[in-house]
């Protein structure tokens, strides 16, 4: 029930009309993304969402969400027109009630007995990577620009060797609790995460590589692997960070001690200066390491939309990682003095952003693509589970 | 009638290309013209979406084609040519007091929610649930317990845990809802304590037995408060509080997780839910006077409750050594209702005992 917690939601998906590549003209200015919503005017819409959504006991989240993506996607322009959402709320609608029957019965599975427990995350191993899949599908394929409808074509034996390892992170630790089995084990599997960086960069290149806008096929070059490459920056970024403030607040502490053993003072003195700036280099450290996730998240984000294009049409995304980080930290700071009211306005904050870093780089203009008119409709019934279950589909 | 606007684009559902367009409407239907053609469509055939302020209106029409309009007073004087009514959500969201109003009736139905609505319903699921899952949910939490070392064998001689257990009986009530189970357990952390647990189990500690003894002796007068001690206990086994706290908080955890979309503690499943699991002032009142319903059919003056009431709060004075939650909800202790709440109420009964003596 996304539309009771209104994350900063997954980006448009603003890509550019293909069109056939005119050789020899000179290349035209990038186009911008621009977007016409206003933080006020969603808020309106977020409380009476949010209160009917209550009141049915969650039924008109469905509708709520296609409202709050219809909402954005609407508000967004690209060279004259905007994108849409056509998804239909009923089928989000079955997708969530499939979500609800799944995590209620992951959550009592290993109440039940041992087998039933076994049984059910098994069937969730097996069942969600085919859901993303499906959850992919039917945003892309609800998606409109132009007049036509983005698509997914990613394989559904593909989706599973991407998905199926993250997922297993999730629901298999807490099977292996349930199961009192030895903490070893667990522990072992908790190693699995140092793979995450591989995992994101791998589900993130499928998401891309198979993107598709009418009949025209995305390309995308990146190896995941590479895609993985801001995670290892920010850690480098980090242990440097480490040594700079360890040398540094050396010196500043050797520095107190000279001064003051020169000046006489008592050893108390010392102590208190030294932990001044023992704790401002804590403070300081902290602070970095607030920063590695926003580092990481815009690297990934500006690499992976700035690899994909479509015949004709590249895209160009470069957000900035202190404007976001300053973003954010606003967003954060004033949700939690609003107790939440801010939530609304943060999102359009965001996704302004977002989409004003975004432009399009169509050399030989927008208007020749021609897109498959007809498409079938996509099972609807993964998007609502990956909602629910908070998996990242941004993008 | 005929309106007109110049600026709309047209997309014929087949190719991204964007056609310039004017539109107008008139004897019911929409003509479509741009510089190489001119469609005419019956309104009937063309569908409208939910205008935004400053967002295109997007007309879909029957052959899979599309306009956008872009947003300004021509846009809403088309729609209105082409008969669009705001639906009633649309109105409300369109107007700040209604926004605000919508604000307002969502803390309300919270507040309900979560005060009235969830032990409503909590009330109803524990009605439910077979007694399998008291028996099955008791032992996970003695289990768990022993696992984390807070529950360590008694070191009290046999004899006087036999002494003890001779207790049972008189705490028995004579129809129960489930067998009991007394056991006799050392656990520094938990301090002078007795907890009672969902399967009939009911947990007391070396602390608590050696707070009622006289010198080492277990007299009649520590007997007495002992029973009063675990007869408390059995009010909660036989009212069933465990169950009841426990589908209670389940809800009040889901219902936080769709708010605030954090997952972790329905996910987490039961050790979450009872670590945070705390009973209700009612509960604790009704254990109580569960208790004085013991003391009163062995004859038991409620001084006796009184007194080891009196001796546990002075023990722990609010601050155990035990975690926060531990001595908050399965604790005998609970700071909730106010252990003086509890003594007046007793002494009141107590009152009450001395005056029909008179």
């Amino acid at each position: 029930m996304d539309d009771l917690i209104e994350h900063d939601g997954p980006a448009p998906a603003p890509v550019a009309a293909p069109e056939t590549a005119q050789l020899f003209e000179t290349a035209a200015a990038p186009l911008p993304l621009s977007f016409s919503g206003s933080g006020a005017e969603y808020f309106r819409i977020w409380v009476v969402n949010l209160l009917l959504s209550v009141a049915t006991l969650g039924i008109y989240s469905a509708w709520a969400k296609t409202r709050r993506l219809q909402y954005f996607y609407r508000n967004t322009h690209l060279a004259g027109a905007s994108f849409d959402f056509r998804g239909d709320p009923k089928a989000i609608l079955r997708g969530r009630l499939v979500a609800v029957a799944l995590l209620g019965a992951y959550h009592y599975a290993f109440g039940f007995s041992r087998t039933t427990g076994i049984v059910i995350v098994t069937l969730l191993l097996l069942g969600l990577p085919f859901m993303m899949r499906s959850a992919l599908r039917f945003r892309l394929s609800n998606t409109w620009y132009r007049g036509l409808p983005f698509g997914f074509n990613g394989g559904i034996g593909k989706a599973y060797q991407v998905y199926l390892l993250p997922i297993a992170l999730v629901v298999v630790p807490s099977a292996l609790a349930a199961l009192a089995l030895d903490p070893r084990l667990l522990g072992g599997f908790f190693l699995l995460y140092l793979l995450w960086p591989l995992m994101h960069g791998a589900m993130r290149s499928y998401q891309h590589r198979h993107l598709a806008y009418g009949d025209q096929q995305a390309s995308f070059p990146l190896s995941f692997a590479r895609l993985a490459l801001p995670y290892l920056q920010g850690f480098l970024i980090s242990i440097a960070l480490m040594l700079i403030l360890g040398i540094v607040l050396g010196i500043a502490g050797a520095i107190i001690g000279v001064v003051s053993t020169a000046g006489g003072a008592g050893k108390k003195d010392i102590n208190m200066g030294m932990a001044v700036v023992i704790g401002i280099g804590i403070v300081l450290f902290y602070l970095s390491l607030l920063m590695i996730g926003p580092f990481v998240m815009v690297r990934l984000n500006n690499r992976a939309w700035s690899a994909t294009s479509f015949p004709g049409v590249h895209i160009d995304c470069r957000m900035k990682v202190w404007g976001y980080f300053k973003l954010q930290f606003v967003n954060v700071l004033l949700i939690l003095l609003t107790l939440g009211l801010f939530r609304p306005f943060a999102a359009v904050r965001t996704w302004r952003y977002r989409v004003e870093h975004l432009r399009i780089e169509a050399p030989a203009g927008f208007e020749q693509a021609t897109g498959a008119a007809q498409r079938r409709p996509a099972a609807a019934t993964g998007d609502g589970v990956a909602d629910f279950i908070g998996v990242d589909l941004s993008w | 009638m005929t309106m007109a606007i110049n600026d709309a684009s047209f997309f014929d559902g087949r190719s991204a290309h964007l056609h310039p367009a004017q539109l107008s409407v008139g004897a019911g239907t929409l003509t479509v013209t741009a510089a190489t053609f001119q469609r005419s469509y019956p309104l009937a055939e063309v569908a409208l979406s939910e205008p935004f302020a400053a967002a295109p209106a997007v007309l879909r029409l029957q052959d899979g084609a599309s306009c956008e309009v872009p947003a300004g007073s021509t846009r809403d004087a088309l729609l209105d040519a082409l008969g669009y009514r705001k639906s009633p959500v649309v109105r409300w969201q369109e107007r700040w007091p209604a926004a605000l109003f919508a604000l307002v009736l969502l803390v309300s139905l919270l507040a309900l929610a979560w005060f009235r609505g969830i032990p409503f319903i909590a009330e109803r699921i524990a009605e439910r649930l077979p007694p399998s899952v008291d028996v099955s949910l008791g032992q996970a939490t003695l289990a768990s317990l022993e696992k984390q070392g807070l529950l360590t064998p008694s070191r009290f001689s046999d004899e006087r845990l036999a002494e003890i257990q001779a207790l049972l009986p008189a705490i028995t009530p004579p129809k129960g809802r489930m067998p009991l189970r007394l056991l006799v357990r050392n656990s520094p952390r938990l301090g002078p304590n007795a907890l009672a647990l969902s399967d009939g189990t009911i947990v007391v500690t070396d602390a608590l037995v050696r707070m009622v003894q006289d010198k080492n002796e277990l007299t009649d007068q520590g007997k007495a408060q002992l029973i009063a001690v675990l007869g408390h206990e059995v009010g909660h086994v036989e009212h069933r509080h465990v169950v009841r706290v426990m589908a209670r908080s389940s809800l009040g955890a889901a219902l936080s997780a769709t708010l605030f979309g954090d997952f972790s503690a329905v996910a987490a499943g039961l050790p979450a839910v009872l670590s945070q699991m705390e009973y209700s002032r009612e509960m604790e009142l009704d254990a109580d006077a569960y208790a004085v319903q013991v003391l009163q059919r062995r004859h038991l003056s409620v001084g006796h409750m009184i007194d080891v009431l009196t001796e546990l709060e002075a023990a722990q004075g609010g601050e155990g050594k035990m975690p926060r939650w531990m001595r908050q909800s399965l604790g005998y202790l609970s700071t909730h209702p106010d252990t003086d709440e509890r003594i007046e109420r007793l002494e009141a009964i107590s009152q009450e005992e001395e005056n029909a003596e008179d």
